[in-house]
């Protein structure tokens, strides 16, 4: 029985010898077990060794591999052949990030503003090692679990068109990363937060598309936190409207 | 960097769509289809209108909604392409739910 | 972003919708201003009455309302826990 194949259409571009992208078709096997990743590194290993991109622990973790496929931000690693087999597969970087070449986008502006929001762990009061552990609940590690479970991939930029339109957007994941530490019984940082993501181009430019949260592979559900967030400064706003006498 | 004034308009956006939500399918059930249908009379529906209770009703499903309808309005034509608009676009929706809430105010004042 | 972006996708095309029915929300309240405004004087009442129980553009614009206030109640009701703390 002669070998089933399918074809990838893959994003090429080297924006510093290349004008304009273009797209690279190669055949590769089909298995049903395998992922686009797989595919991915069937060409680097066998067919063409010069296309790019990134990956790491193909097991959707590292968050490293996520590209658009079919024009849909996923995690390659988790993205199977069989579930689009026997149509071609167009592998794609992600959406609305610089291309580095190929397969591999820069991740500057997201790194940025990770640290714009200052997403670590800010300690309400540093305490000595001999002072024990920061005690907490289980009902306290409930009210931001569901944030701290992102892996940093990106998807949800991709897919939100707030973001496509302006840049200046601080974007899902890194306002979810925010709520994640403003949550947290042990931090003590949300007011230098909110200096960030209660501006305009903070939480304020989210018009609630809610694709961010779809794709998130992690089920992080950034629009949610986007949300949450918009709520904590209305009830700011407010008491500092109605009790003026009140501000510091 | 400053913080941004939106949580005003987002809460009028926001009790706006809670009334649109819960009131205006029933009402608009009434005007379009209990009227037609002959189900109440014009001297009926004139009494209902002038009631203190209704009055107060209207006011509420006129001014939040109108609200509701300039904060979104705003950024769905921002999205399709009035962006060139400029500035013009907000104070144009917004300033049309503050004429209509005053208007509303006035008529339903004087009933 | 080409102005056409929400055609891109269904959840895009879908969230489009949801903001659209701004309009109706909206436009239904002008028309309630209407009536209030009207209910000042029994002849301009009665011809917004006549208007809304014979007029063929009223029924038109109630069935295009209709749909779009309902799809606003659901999605609004269904989106609002999100913004809750658990």
């Amino acid at each position: 029985m002669p070998e089933q194949t399918m074809t990838l259409e893959v994003f090429r571009y080297q924006p510093d010898e290349e004008e304009h992208p273009r797209y690279q078709n190669y055949e590769v096997p089909y298995r049903e077990d395998w992922v686009v990743l797989d595919a991915l590194n069937y060409i680097k290993d066998e067919i063409d060794g010069t296309l790019s991109y990134r990956w790491s622990c193909r097991m959707g973790v590292c968050g490293s591999c996520g590209m658009m496929v079919n024009g849909d931000p996923k995690l390659t690693c988790a993205t199977f052949l069989r579930d689009y087999y026997p149509s071609a597969i167009r592998v794609e970087p992600l959406n609305y990030f610089p291309v580095i070449r190929d397969l591999i986008i820069n991740m500057e502006d997201f790194l940025h503003k990770l640290d714009d929001v200052q997403a670590w762990l800010i300690p309400n009061q540093e305490k000595g090692v001999e002072e024990g552990e920061y005690l907490q609940s289980p009902a306290e590690l409930a009210h931001f679990k569901q944030f701290s479970m992102c892996i940093n991939c990106m998807l949800c930029y991709a897919a939100c068109p707030v973001y496509g339109h302006s840049q200046e957007f601080l974007g899902p994941a890194a306002i979810a990363l925010a709520q994640r530490y403003n949550l947290d019984s042990r931090d003590g940082a949300a007011e230098s937060r909110a200096e960030v993501i209660f501006q305009d181009v903070g939480i304020w430019e989210c018009t609630f598309v809610g694709d961010c949260s779809r794709v998130c592979p992690k089920k992080v559900d950034p629009a949610g936190a986007i949300q949450q967030a918009k709520v904590t400064h209305t009830k700011q706003f407010m008491k500092e409207l109605l009790t003026p006498w009140g501000n510091r | 960097m400053a913080k941004s004034n939106e949580p005003l308009f987002w809460s009028l956006f926001s009790a706006g769509g809670v009334v649109a939500a819960f009131f205006v399918p029933v009402t608009l059930i009434l005007t379009g289809i209990a009227v037609p249908a002959g189900w109440i009379t014009e001297h009926d529906l004139l009494l209902l209108v002038r009631h203190p209770l209704t009055r107060l009703y209207l006011f509420v499903l006129i001014s939040l909604p109108l609200f509701h309808w300039a904060h979104r309005f705003r950024y769905v034509a921002a999205d399709l392409g009035l962006k060139v608009l400029g500035v013009a676009l907000p104070i144009v929706c917004y300033g049309a739910a503050i004429l209509g809430t005053a208007v509303a105010a006035y008529v339903l004042a004087r009933l | 972003m080409p102005s056409t972006w929400w055609l891109k996708r269904k959840t895009y095309f879908l969230f489009m919708v949801r903001e659209l029915t701004c309009v109706a929300v909206g436009g239904y309240a002008a028309l309630l201003l209407v009536l209030a405004a009207s209910a000042h004087d029994p002849d301009s009442f009665h011809s917004v009455f006549s208007w809304l129980s014979a007029s063929r553009w009223s029924v038109v614009l109630h069935a295009i309302a209709l749909p779009l206030v309902l799809y606003h109640s659901i999605t609004w009701f269904n989106l609002t826990p999100k913004a809750m703390v658990v």
